[in-house]
């Protein structure tokens, strides 16, 4: 006979009885009020179902009447209900939880898990599924990145016809060795995003009047352009927008839910993991852009004095780009860094 | 001594916590009087409410009549005085007993440890209220393991696992955290949460593939999740506290669709026309709708705030953030970098100043019947927590994670009380209602907390 002393509620109110709840060797089951002995149940072993165990919490004998035994004498229970066909699966769980071996195997797998994920998982599996999209899939992204970016930043462009119809003439060499990606040059007036240029999905590659007007020479533009267009072949914006959802679904996995809220920014793994993302994105553009140089007869050398330029201007940033550890916050790689590649 | 009668006299006075209403309402609802009885009694200045008992019986109904708020005394008396007045105490008596009743089954059953916390609530009537706080006995490398071992079994299974790893989770938390003597208890069934969570992943991938083909009817379907979101989120609060219990009594929640798409669609809809002017307003109408529709057993909740208090955290916001945008700004021509880290200790100030503000106004003006819960959290404690889980799952690129959860429910949890007016034994239990299995699976998915 095994006796658990623990709790004992009747299905019908939340009144407290202390009692002896014993087992008998016969499975029979009998609980007893500690005070005065007075029987309150009894009943077959097989008929009990008892709750997992876990870690120190209290354990329940769910009884079919709906009455409860809550005590903290696991043991006891475990080695009750061996006995009984209600035997958990659980069991194993409690086990992996509770061998250090199990413990150290499983955060050693999880680290690499995490590791082999970040550096290639997430990365290969967004870069297949990015190249099997339909085209019409980019394309619509594409218009609608660029309505919402109309809307909340840019401007329409300020610059005259003249200059406009002067730059497609001279990208179309570039263009047209590009024929099959569907490519649209457009320009609009930068608001906050100042000296810049995007490629959307789909396509479209955004020239703002701020950078237009910094350049001092077209085929500085033209770099910029081939930059973009190594976006847009490599498909980043799409990938990225594919890594970023597989990254929240992995914190979503990890931590089991996103309003647990105490840690206010721990978004911060995953912002450093998408900017390390962009960086390699950026590099992967300057990579195209140097190959597609090397076949034709623009300078790198102009690549690089637009983003020494670029660099001068935004003085906020280069006052920073002494500080190297701001690299890692960072979508792009540090200038220098870029430009060296171009240099030779 | 056995031959020793006492008669139990009402002295003209409710006791301190108690006001003429509730003390009214108790004698209504204790003893089964009538209202004009209760008022007569209440009214009186001095009425013997039982005559010539024994001291036992006596004596609970002292502690029954101090638990309504009467203050009464026991005083003994002579067998000669019976029949003085006897109509009054023959009324009284019959109804009192059929009240006393219903009493007695739990208190008799009670070993003496219990006999003494029943005594401890009848001193209560005298000092109206007894702290109970809530204790939580979980630890981060216990959490930790729990976590790991979930993580991992998630991966293999390839999310199968999931449903499995979350009941797991809730019930270790749930387990660990004690009040009144008892564990809460997390009763969901995986298997449910699994098929829930198989429906909805199937149904976000048809709508998205059909959304990325034809834009209308991705338009149609997200209004179409607009228009069950009410659904939604009434039946996953009815999902959430029907699988929670304490002492074998599940919480309950009965909200109507209806009332939940004024609060939750209507409501939050006006507010981005008022430009947020609302938004305080409709945050505590929220609040509201949760409480006053949650119940214990059969004991409904009741949400004391008010408008006007959460618009006072609102209020009381606008100077601190008015001093951080001045600092930011200053910060901003002399040295950029520092007015990163200005802003970003804001926000952090301002997270936590909400946080613990609403938290606090949210457990304060929640009851159920006589008990009240008291939160006392404090902004600086708490930002002092936020802050190192934050930058220690940052740098360890979230494996401290459970640390974190466990820190933070471990704090939230010391600094919530029960004060109890009453006894804790006599919550009755709600005859189970089946709540419809697509509407419990579905709203597992879009998980909705009480923020415990």
């Amino acid at each position: 006979m095994i006796s658990i002393a623990g709790k004992w509620y009747n299905s019908k109110t939340s009144a407290q009885t202390d009692v002896i709840c014993r087992i008998y060797d016969n499975n029979a089951v009998r609980v007893e009020r500690l005070e005065d002995g007075k029987t309150l149940a009894l009943l077959s072993l097989l008929d009990i179902k008892a709750s997992p165990r876990l870690a120190d919490t209290p354990r329940r004998l769910h009884f079919p009447a709906g009455e409860q035994f809550e005590t903290r004498d696991s043991k006891a229970v475990d080695m009750v209900m061996s006995k009984s066909k209600h035997l958990s699966r659980l069991g194993i769980v409690y086990l992996l939880e509770n061998r250090k071996r199990y413990i150290i195997l499983a955060l050693a797998s999880l680290l690499f898990f995490m590791w082999g994920s970040i550096k290639y998982g997430i990365p290969v599996c967004a870069k297949l599924l990015a190249f099997r999209l339909s085209p019409s899939i980019h394309s619509i992204a594409g218009r609608h990145t660029l309505d919402i970016l109309d809307r909340t930043v840019f401007h329409p462009s300020e610059l005259d016809e003249i200059t406009r119809i002067r730059l497609m003439n001279h990208f179309r060499p570039v263009m047209e060795d590009h024929s099959g990606n569907e490519l649209k040059i457009v320009f609009r007036k930068g608001g906050h995003a100042g000296i810049n240029a995007f490629a959307l999905p789909g396509g479209t590659i955004i020239l703002t009047d701020e950078i237009v007007r910094l350049a001092e020479h077209d085929d500085e533009l033209s770099t910029v352009l081939i930059h973009e267009i190594g976006h847009i072949v490599h498909r980043h914006a799409i990938r990225r927008v594919i890594q970023d959802s597989f990254l929240g679904f992995a914190l979503l996995a990890i931590t089991g839910d996103i309003s647990g809220s105490s840690e206010f920014f721990m978004g911060l793994p995953i912002l450093l993991t998408e900017l390390g993302y962009s960086r390699q994105f950026e590099r992967e553009a300057d990579r195209y852009l140097l190959d597609y140089l090397h076949s034709c007869d623009i300078s790198p050398l102009h690549f690089v004095r637009l983003m020494r330029r670029i660099d001068q201007k935004m003085a906020f940033k280069s006052k920073m780009s002494g500080v190297k550890w701001l690299n890692y916050l960072s979508t792009h790689p540090a200038t220098e860094e870029r430009l060296q590649n171009f240099k030779q | 001594m056995a031959d020793t009668l006492y008669n139990v006299v009402y002295q003209g006075k409710v006791l301190q916590g108690f006001d003429f209403n509730t003390a009214k309402q108790n004698l209504i609802k204790m003893f089964l009087l009538s209202k004009e009885e209760a008022e007569r009694v209440l009214k009186s200045s001095h009425m013997v409410l039982k005559k010539n008992v024994n001291e036992s019986t006596a004596r609970k109904f002292d502690i029954a009549l101090k638990k309504a708020g009467l203050d009464v005394v026991l005083i003994k008396s002579s067998p000669k005085v019976m029949s003085q007045n006897g109509m009054t105490a023959l009324a009284l008596k019959k109804s009192i007993l059929s009240g006393e009743k219903r009493k007695e089954t739990p208190l008799t059953r009670e070993k003496p440890v219990e006999q003494k916390a029943a005594a401890s609530v009848a001193a209560a009537g005298i000092k109206p209220s007894s702290r109970l706080p809530f204790e939580f006995y979980g630890t981060g490398s216990e959490y930790f393991k729990i976590w790991l071992v979930n993580v991992i079994l998630s991966i293999v299974t390839l999310g199968i696992y999931s449903p499995w790893a979350k009941v797991r989770r809730k019930q270790y938390f749930y387990g660990n955290t004690h009040v009144l003597g008892a564990g809460f208890e997390y009763l969901a069934n995986p298997v449910k949460i699994l098929k829930g969570r198989a429906i909805i992943v199937g149904f976000l991938i048809v709508n998205s593939i059909i959304s990325s083909l034809t834009p209308i009817i991705g338009g149609i379907t997200s209004i179409a999740i607009m228009v069950i979101l009410p659904w939604l989120i009434v039946r996953s609060l009815a999902f959430n506290a029907g699988n929670s219990a304490i002492r074998n009594i599940r919480f309950g929640f009965d909200g109507t669709v209806g009332e939940a798409a004024k609060v939750f669609v209507l409501w939050p809809i006006l507010a981005a026309f008022t430009l947020g002017i609302l938004t305080p307003y409709v945050f505590f109408r929220q609040k509201k709708f949760i409480v006053e529709n949650s119940s214990y057993g059969t004991t409904g909740f009741v949400f004391t705030a008010t408008a006007r208090e959460y618009y006072g955290i609102v209020f009381s916001a606008i100077i601190p953030i008015g001093i951080g945008i001045a600092v930011i700004a200053a910060f901003g021509f002399i040295f950029p970098p520092a007015a990163f880290l200005v802003g970003l200790a804001m926000y952090l100030y301002l997270f936590a100043f909400f946080s613990v503000k609403t938290t606090n106004l949210f457990y304060n003006s929640s009851r159920f019947a006589l008990h009240r819960l008291e939160a006392t959290q404090k902004i600086k404690e708490y930002i002092v927590i936020v802050a190192t889980n934050s930058v220690a799952t940052a740098l360890t690129l979230g494996l401290f994670h459970p640390w974190a959860k466990v820190r933070t429910l471990r704090y939230k949890l010391e600094h919530l009380t029960i004060i109890a007016s009453g006894d804790p034994d006599g919550f009755i239990a709600k005859e189970q209602k089946q709540v419809s299995a697509l509407g419990e699976e579905m709203s597992d998915f879009f998980d909705f907390d009480l923020g415990l």
